[in-house]
C-alpha cells in the first residue's frame, strides 16, 4: 500500500511537470487583461507537484518507521481484477478490428463461458442477441455508426 | 433481317447507355456528415437541415448521418475527414474556422487536404448595439470608441475566429480600439449585448434577429458592400454608407469531401447539393436565416476559397493573431 | 392581470397538450428518453438530435413535444444508472452517486430510485409554477448574469463542495488541480490556443467529462467489487410497496431540503450548464445544514433528496432562456433550438408574441409530461431494480459494453474507450489511496466553465479583480461562498473559544 502510494504521487508528480513545460511556452504572467492561457494550468501543475512532493515524503517517511503496511489490493483480489480488465482491454483491442459489436459477441461469450461457467446455450443466446440488438438500434434504427474496425467493411452482415 | 439487325444494334445501344448511367457514382453505405461544431450551433442546424432534405427528395439512395467532431475549434473534424483518404462516404460541412483554425492553432491542416465540393451560402455581418444605448448610427458610436480607446467592450464568439478578425477590420480601418472579450457561441455573444454586459456585436442576423425584434438591440451598419438583399433587412445601411469605408466580410458555409475522391464522386455530390440549394425548403431556410444563396461548385469555389484563404492570413497577420 | 391571462394560456396549453394525437407522441418521447437516459454517454442531446429529421414531417407544436419529452424522460433516466451502478449517465447526476450509489448497494434500491423519482417531480412542479407565471421576470434577471456573476456562481458551489475532501487535505487538493488539469487540455477559447495537447490530434478534443466519470466511478467500482471476490449471484434487489410509502415518508420529513433543492435548481437553471452546478450545490447546502453529517455518502436520503430535485428543477427553468432569449440552457435545449429553426420558428423574446400557441403547447407539454414521466419512471423502478438480479458474469461484461458505447457515442472517437478503461484504473487506484474523486470530478466539470468566466470578467474589468465583486448579484454571491468557504475555520475557532470559556 505504501509503495503503490509514492509510485502514484510520483506518477502524479510526472503529470505536473508534463503540465509545466506546456503552460511555460503558452505563458503564465498575468497579462494586460487578466490571466494568460497558461496562468490557471500552471499554478494547478505546480500545485500537483508541490502536494505530491508532501505525499511522497510522507510516504518514505512512513514507510522507514512502519515497513510498506497492507498491500494495495486485497490478498488474491489481483487476479480476479485482472479477469476483468484483461478481458475488457481485449475487447477494446479487437474492436480496433473487427468493430465493437463483433468484439463484444467474443467478450461476452469468453466471460460468461469460461468465467461465469454457463451452459453453452445460453452463453451462444445472449452473446449474440445483445450486440446484435445493439446494431440494429444504434446502427440501423438511430443511424449512430458506432465503431466497425479497420476489418469492419468486410465483415458487415448487412 | 436488317430490321432484326437495326433493332439488336439499338437493343445493345440500349444496355450500353444504361450501363453508361449506372457507371455514374452512387454511395453504397450511409454518408457521415461531420460537422467540425458542437450539436445546436450554425453548422450543426444547417448540417441537420440537410440531412432530412436528402431522405425527403430521395437525392441519394442511402442518407446522410451527422456526426459531431467538435473539438479543437473543429480541428479534430478537419483532421478525421483528412484522415479518411479516398473514402467516398465522408463529407464535412466548414464555416470559416475552414481557414481560422489552422492559421490560429497551427494544426497541421489546409483546405487544399480536402477536396472542395459546393458553396453553399454566405453568412453576414451586422454591428449591433444595445437598443437603449445612445448612439443612433454607426458613425455616433465609432466615434464615441474614437475618444477612450479601450473602453468599449466588443463581445464576439471565440478569439481569432470571424468576430475578431471583423473587429480588427475595424480597428484598422476606422483606428480605435475596442476590448474584445471571447464568448463560446453566438447566442451567447446577442444575450451579454442584451443585458449590457458589452457594447457592441457583429452577431450574425440569425442570432440577434429575435432580439431586434424585440426592440432590444439596434443594428446600425451591415458589414458588406450592398445591403443585405432581404425585405426585413434592407433599412440597415451599409458600412460604406455609414462611414464612407467599403468594408466585407462573409462568412463561408461551404462542403468538402474527403481527399482523393475521384471526379464521378464529387459530380454527385455536386449535383445533390445543387438540388438541395434549390428547394423550397432551402429558400424558405435562407430567407429565415439571413443568409446569402451563393451556389458555387468546381474549378470557381476551389478558386475562390483559395483567395479567402489569403484574405485571412493577410487580415490575421495584420492583426496580431498570428504570432 | 398579468396572472390571470398566464392562467388561461395555460390552460389552452394544456388543452393542447392532452390532444390524443400529443399525448401519444407526449409518451412515446418518454419512454424514448428514459431509455436514453439510462444509457450512460447517450443523453437527451443525442435523442433529440437523432429525431431531429423525423419531426420534419410533423407539425410544430407535435414536433417540440416529442423532443420536450425525450429531453424529460432522459431527465427522468439520467439518475437511474448512477444509483444503481455508480455510473452517471449526465454531469448534473453524479452528485447522485454520492448517496444513491450506496443505498442502492444495502440492498434499498427501490427506495432510492423511488426518492430519486419523486424528488424530479417536485423540482418539476416547482420550476413549470415559476416558469409558467414569472417567465418574464426570470428572464430579465437572466440578464443580469454576465462573466462576473457566472464565475461568482462557480465560486459559490466549489465553496459549498468543500466538505467533499478526503482524509487527507494534500491529496484533496492534488484531486481537484487535476481535474481542473484535465478540464483545461484542448482548445482554450479565451485565447484560441491548445493547451496541453502536445501536437497530438486526440488530445485536441479534450477529455469529455462522461468518458473520465464512466471509467472513474463505472469500472473503478467494477474493479472495486471484483476485488473483494467474483460473486456470480446478483444483488437482491426487490421492490415493495413499503419503499414507495417510505420514501413519501421521507420526502415529507426533508421537505425544507426538498424546496432548498428545487429553488436551487430553477435558479440556476437559467444559467447555461446550470444543472450541474445546481446538482452539487445542493448537495453541499443539504450537508452542510444537516445534523446527521456523517450519514452522508452512506446513503442518507437527503443526500438523494437535494440532488434529484436541483438537477430536475434546474432542467425544467432551462427551457426558459431558450423561449424567452433564445439561448440554451442545456446541450439538449440547443438542439431543440436547432429543430425551432428548421420548423421555421425563431427562438427568442418574439416567440412569446408570434407564436403563442405554440409556447403555451410546450408549457403545456411540461405539465402533462412531468405527471406522466413520473408515473411511468415509477412502474419501471421494479424492472430496473430488477436488472439487480442478473447474473454477474451476464451483467458485468453487458455493462463494460453499454459504457464503451456511451464514451464512444460522446464525440464518435474509438480513443474515448481507451480512455475510459485508463480512467478506470486511475479510480481504482485513487479509490484505494484515499484521493477523493468527487471534487476532481465536479473539478473536470465546471473547471473550464469557471476559468472561461473568470478570465472574461478580467478582461471586461482590464485586469481589475474587483469585477468580481461588481454589485447587485455578483457582490452577495462572493460574500456567500466566502463565508462557507471559511465556515468550517469558523466553527472550529467557535468551538475552541466556547471550550476554553468552559475551563
Amino acid at each position: 500500500m505504501r509503495k503503490a502510494d509514492i509510485i502514484v504521487a510520483l506518477g502524479l508528480m510526472l503529470v505536473g511537470f508534463i503540465v509545466l513545460a506546456d503552460t511555460i511556452r503558452l505563458g503564465f504572467g498575468w497579462g494586460m487583461s487578466g490571466p494568460e492561457a497558461g496562468f490557471f494550468p500552471f499554478y494547478m501543475g505546480l500545485g500537483i507537484v508541490i502536494c505530491t512532493f508532501f505525499i511522497v515524503l510522507r510516504g518514505i517517511k512512513t514507510y522507514k518507521k512502519e515497513g510498506p503496511g497492507k498491500p494495495i489490493v486485497v490478498e488474491g483480489g489481483l487476479t480476479q481484477i485482472l479477469w476483468v480488465l484483461i478481458p475488457a482491454a481485449g475487447m477494446v483491442l479487437l474492436s480496433e478490428l473487427i468493430g465493437l459489436h463483433l468484439a463484444t459477441v467474443l467478450f461476452l461469450a469468453f466471460y460468461m463461458g469460461v468465467v461465469g461457467k454457463m451452459h453453452w446455450i445460453k452463453v451462444v443466446l445472449v452473446s449474440l442477441l445483445i450486440p446484435l440488438a445493439t446494431y440494429i438500434v444504434f446502427d440501423k434504427l438511430f443511424l449512430i455508426p458506432l465503431p466497425e474496425g479497420l476489418w469492419g467493411k468486410y465483415l458487415r452482415p448487412f | 433481317m436488317k430490321i432484326l439487325g437495326v433493332s439488336v444494334c439499338c437493343l445493345v445501344l440500349c444496355f450500353l447507355s444504361i450501363g453508361i448511367a449506372d457507371a455514374a457514382w452512387q454511395p453504397t453505405k450511409p454518408i457521415e456528415f461531420i460537422v467540425p461544431a458542437g450539436a445546436g450551433g450554425g453548422a450543426d442546424v444547417m448540417a441537420r437541415f440537410i440531412s432530412p432534405l436528402v431522405s425527403k427528395y430521395n437525392l441519394s439512395p442511402k442518407p446522410f448521418v451527422v456526426i459531431n467532431k467538435s473539438g479543437g475549434a473543429g480541428a479534430e473534424g478537419f483532421m478525421s475527414v483528412k484522415g479518411n483518404k479516398g473514402d467516398p462516404h465522408v463529407i464535412t460541412l466548414t464555416l470559416s474556422n475552414l481557414f481560422t483554425t489552422p492559421l490560429a492553432t497551427g494544426v497541421p491542416f489546409n483546405w487544399k487536404d480536402l477536396t472542395p465540393i459546393a458553396r453553399l451560402a454566405l453568412d453576414y455581418f451586422v454591428l449591433w448595439v444595445n437598443a437603449e444605448a445612445p448612439y443612433k448610427t454607426a458613425k455616433e458610436y465609432l466615434d464615441a470608441v474614437k475618444k477612450e480607446p479601450g473602453k468599449f467592450l466588443m463581445g464576439g464568439t471565440g478569439t481569432a475566429q470571424e468576430d475578431q478578425i471583423i473587429t480588427i477590420m475595424m480597428e484598422q480601418a476606422f483606428g480605435l480600439k475596442f476590448t474584445y472579450v471571447p464568448f463560446k457561441g453566438g447566442g451567447d455573444v446577442a444575450v451579454q449585448l442584451v443585458g449590457k454586459h458589452t457594447n457592441s456585436t457583429v452577431n450574425n442576423p440569425a442570432e440577434a434577429v429575435s432580439h431586434w425584434k424585440a426592440g432590444r438591440l439596434r443594428p446600425l451598419a451591415t458589414i458588406d458592400h450592398d445591403r443585405i438583399a432581404l425585405p426585413d433587412w434592407n433599412g440597415i445601411p451599409t458600412m460604406k454608407e455609414a462611414m464612407g469605408v467599403d468594408m466585407s466580410y462573409l462568412m463561408l458555409r461551404g462542403i468538402f469531401a474527403a481527399p482523393g475522391i475521384t471526379k464521378e464522386q464529387q459530380d454527385f455530390y455536386v449535383d445533390l447539393l445543387k438540388k438541395v440549394t434549390e428547394t423550397e425548403e432551402w429558400k424558405k431556410y435562407i430567407s429565415d436565416m439571413g443568409l446569402k444563396g451563393a451556389f458555387l461548385s468546381g474549378s470557381d469555389y476551389a478558386k475562390w476559397v483559395g483567395e479567402q484563404e489569403a484574405i485571412h492570413k493577410d487580415l490575421m497577420t495584420k492583426g496580431g493573431l498570428i504570432k | 392581470m398579468d396572472i390571470l391571462n398566464n392562467f388561461n394560456s395555460l390552460m389552452m396549453g394544456l388543452s393542447v397538450a392532452m390532444q390524443p394525437y400529443n399525448l401519444m407522441i407526449a409518451v412515446i418521447g418518454l419512454i424514448l428518453g428514459i431509455i436514453v437516459g439510462v444509457l450512460p454517454g447517450l443523453g437527451g442531446a443525442n435523442g433529440c438530435a437523432i429525431l431531429i429529421p423525423i419531426t420534419f414531417a410533423m407539425p410544430p407544436t407535435a414536433a417540440v413535444i416529442l423532443l420536450a419529452c425525450v429531453y424529460w424522460g432522459a431527465l427522468y433516466g439520467g439518475s437511474i444508472c448512477s444509483i444503481l451502478f455508480n455510473i452517471p449517465g449526465e454531469p448534473w447526476a453524479v452528485a447522485v452517486t454520492f448517496d444513491g450509489y450506496p443505498m442502492a448497494k444495502s440492498g434499498r434500491a427501490g427506495k432510492a430510485l423511488v426518492l430519486s423519482s419523486l424528488s424530479h417531480g417536485v423540482g418539476a412542479v416547482i420550476g413549470v409554477i415559476l416558469l409558467t407565471f414569472f417567465a418574464p421576470i426570470i428572464a430579465e434577471f437572466a440578464l443580469k448574469f454576465g462573466p462576473p456573476e457566472t464565475a461568482a456562481v462557480m465560486i459559490l458551489t466549489f465553496s459549498a463542495m468543500t466538505r467533499l475532501g478526503g482524509k487527507s487535505a494534500l491529496k484533496s487538493l492534488v484531486a481537484i488541480f487535476l481535474g481542473f488539469i484535465l478540464a483545461a487540455v484542448g482548445m482554450d477559447i479565451v485565447s484560441g490556443k491548445l493547451r496541453m495537447t502536445y501536437g497530438t490530434v486526440p488530445l485536441m478534443g479534450g477529455f469529455s467529462f462522461i468518458v473520465a466519470v464512466i471509467g472513474l466511478f463505472g469500472l473503478g467500482e467494477i474493479f472495486l467489487t471484483v476485488e473483494q471476490g467474483l460473486k456470480m449471484e446478483g444483488i437482491k434487489a426487490r421492490v415493495r410497496l413499503k419503499d414507495v410509502w417510505d420514501a413519501l415518508r421521507e420526502m415529507v420529513r426533508y421537505r425544507k431540503i426538498l424546496m432548498m433543492g428545487s429553488l436551487i435548481g430553477c435558479w440556476l437553471g437559467i444559467q447555461p450548464g446550470g444543472a450541474t452546478p445546481a446538482s452539487f450545490m445542493a448537495y453541499g447546502f443539504a450537508k452542510s445544514s444537516a445534523a446527521d453529517k456523517d450519514q452522508y455518502g452512506k446513503g442518507a436520503s437527503s443526500g438523494i433528496i437535494a440532488p434529484e430535485a436541483a438537477g430536475h428543477g434546474a432542467g425544467t427553468s432551462a427551457t426558459l432562456p431558450m423561449i424567452t432569449l433564445g439561448i440554451p440552457g442545456s446541450p439538449t435545449m440547443a438542439v431543440i433550438m436547432g429543430g425551432l429553426m428548421i420548423w421555421g420558428l425563431q427562438p427568442g423574446p418574439m416567440l412569446f408574441k408570434e407564436h403563442a400557441d405554440f409556447v403555451w403547447g410546450l408549457i403545456g407539454s411540461i405539465w402533462v409530461a412531468n405527471f406522466l414521466g413520473l408515473f411511468l419512471v415509477l412502474a419501471f423502478v421494479p424492472l430496473f431494480a430488477a436488472i439487480l438480479k442478473i447474473r454477474f458474469s451476464i451483467l458485468m461484461p453487458v455493462i463494460i459494453y453499454v459504457c464503451a458505447i456511451g464514451a464512444y457515442a460522446v464525440n464518435n472517437r474509438m480513443i474515448d474507450i481507451h480512455y475510459m478503461i485508463l480512467f478506470g484504473i486511475v479510480g481504482f487506484l485513487f479509490k484505494k489511496l484515499d484521493y477523493p474523486i468527487a471534487p476532481m470530478v465536479l473539478a473536470l466539470v465546471l473547471g473550464s466553465m469557471a476559468e472561461s468566466a473568470v478570465r472574461q470578467a478580467l478582461i471586461m474589468g482590464r485586469g481589475n479583480p474587483l469585477i468580481f465583486f461588481r454589485p447587485p448579484i455578483a457582490l452577495p454571491l462572493m460574500l456567500l461562498a466566502l463565508f462557507l468557504f471559511f465556515l468550517p475555520t469558523l466553527s472550529k475557532w467557535k468551538q475552541r473559544l466556547s471550550a476554553k470559556k468552559e475551563t
